[in-house]
């Protein structure tokens, strides 16, 4: 009799063994194939959507770099160029390359944001002799090319650059010093100038000379005087002829 | 001795079992055929993903152009500065002097390469320059050739 009950019993509950079972490979393959697949692909989805939007700061952040660059001669029969760089963007600017006409000098050199740096002579020796027209420009790390402004110098000789343009370089015997030079630039030394061009220029720690250009709006005579903490680095109202054969001087200071 | 003499209700045992072995089986089948289906998803949409997420992410420049008159080459420098490596597949200056370079050029990320197409080209003379990479992207600069 119960025996005959068990028999019953599994007779009456056959179907539901197979429906149990189903359910559970059902569920099983709903939890180890189609919802990792859903969780992947979300995933994969979330990195892409990452990238873009990565790639769409790094765009911005490249399109926001900005850096005023000059290229000048150590001195006016130099071999060796100084680059000049003022980042004027709120990010830090890596430098990866200087060419000088189509030569291009490797380099790995970073300019915080707002600030100041010059790459020291870069040397040209190789190239000075046999060219005349020096085209300067810099590669950033974002792949942006920023021409120098005193694009292009002349080398006949002495070098000399474009636009009416006086460039006064003040170099300093003192590297590890910070300096700060008033730089000057009137038509005028008797006290009754039409142009006058003032700046404050700084010589940081790791450079050894400093850099201002005065555009100026006619060719004539200018007369330089750098100051110091109120004192004037001789010479006094240095004489530069801005003309039309000379449209763009160099002038150096040694403090 | 009655169970083994009673043949009542073993039909459908065997019934049973048989059933439940067909659903394990069959069960077992499409776990695995979806297991295998799904990774395969998996891994083929992670690629095309991937593809895609290179694709975008590649970024590359025509950083310098210079023309050799005394070689009639025109040398482009191409500067990859994106986060992947690149290869440069073509590329072609049209405008007043035509030329091309089909050669495939890989281009390390962060490094530049210089790549030479062999065209005549007169002073002052106008060009355009296409850079094709392998995942479609371009890059594009205008050059004139100096008179200096």
């Amino acid at each position: 009799m119960h025996t005959q009950h068990i028999l019953s019993r599994i007779r009456n509950a056959k179907s539901g063994i197979a429906t149990v079972l189903g359910m559970l490979i059902f569920i099983g393959v709903l939890f180890t194939c189609v919802i990792p697949l859903f969780l992947h692909v979300n995933q994969v989805n979330s990195v892409y959507d990452q990238t873009v939007v990565d790639m769409k700061r790094f765009d911005e952040n490249r399109e926001e770099e900005r850096i005023d660059v000059y290229a000048y001669p150590l001195s006016t029969d130099s071999q060796f160029l100084n680059i000049y760089m003022m980042n004027k963007c709120p990010l830090s600017v890596k430098i990866v390359r200087v060419w000088v006409n189509n030569i291009p000098f490797e380099y790995s050199f970073d300019i915080p944001a707002m600030e100041d740096r010059t790459i020291e002579s870069v040397d040209i020796s190789k190239i000075l002799p046999n060219t005349e027209i020096f085209n300067i420009k810099v590669t950033t790390f974002r792949g942006k090319i920023f021409p120098s402004l005193s694009n292009p110098l002349y080398y006949r000789g002495g070098w000399t650059g474009g636009g009416l343009t006086i460039q006064i370089v003040v170099e300093t015997q003192t590297i590890e010093k910070t300096r700060f030079f008033h730089i000057i630039v009137t038509d005028d030394c008797q006290g009754n100038p039409s142009y006058t061009y003032e700046t404050d220029v700084v010589k940081r720690p790791h450079q050894s000379s400093c850099l201002a250009v005065a555009t100026v709006y006619l060719t004539g005579t200018y007369y330089v005087t750098v100051k110091e903490a109120g004192v004037i680095i001789p010479p006094e109202n240095q004489l530069v002829v801005v003309s039309q054969n000379n449209p763009s001087k160099w002038v150096y200071f040694y403090a | 001795m009655r169970i083994l003499t009673d043949k009542r209700g073993l039909s459908p045992v065997v019934a049973t079992i048989i059933l439940c072995g067909v659903v394990l089986v069959l069960g077992i089948a499409t776990w695995s055929l979806t297991y295998t289906v799904s990774s395969n998803l998996q891994t083929s949409y992670y690629e095309d993903i991937k593809k895609q997420i290179d694709r975008i992410s590649e970024r590359f420049t025509l950083e310098h152009i210079a023309y050799s008159s005394t070689e009639l080459t025109l040398h482009v420098w191409v500067y990859n500065y994106g986060d992947v490596d690149i290869e440069v597949i073509q590329v072609v200056a049209t405008g007043d002097a035509e030329g091309g370079n089909n050669t495939a050029i890989p281009v390390t990320h962060g490094k530049m390469v210089k790549i030479e197409i062999s065209l005549n080209a007169m002073k002052g003379d106008e060009l355009s320059i296409t850079v094709m990479s392998g995942r479609n992207n371009f890059a594009y600069a205008t050059y004139i050739v100096p008179y200096t």
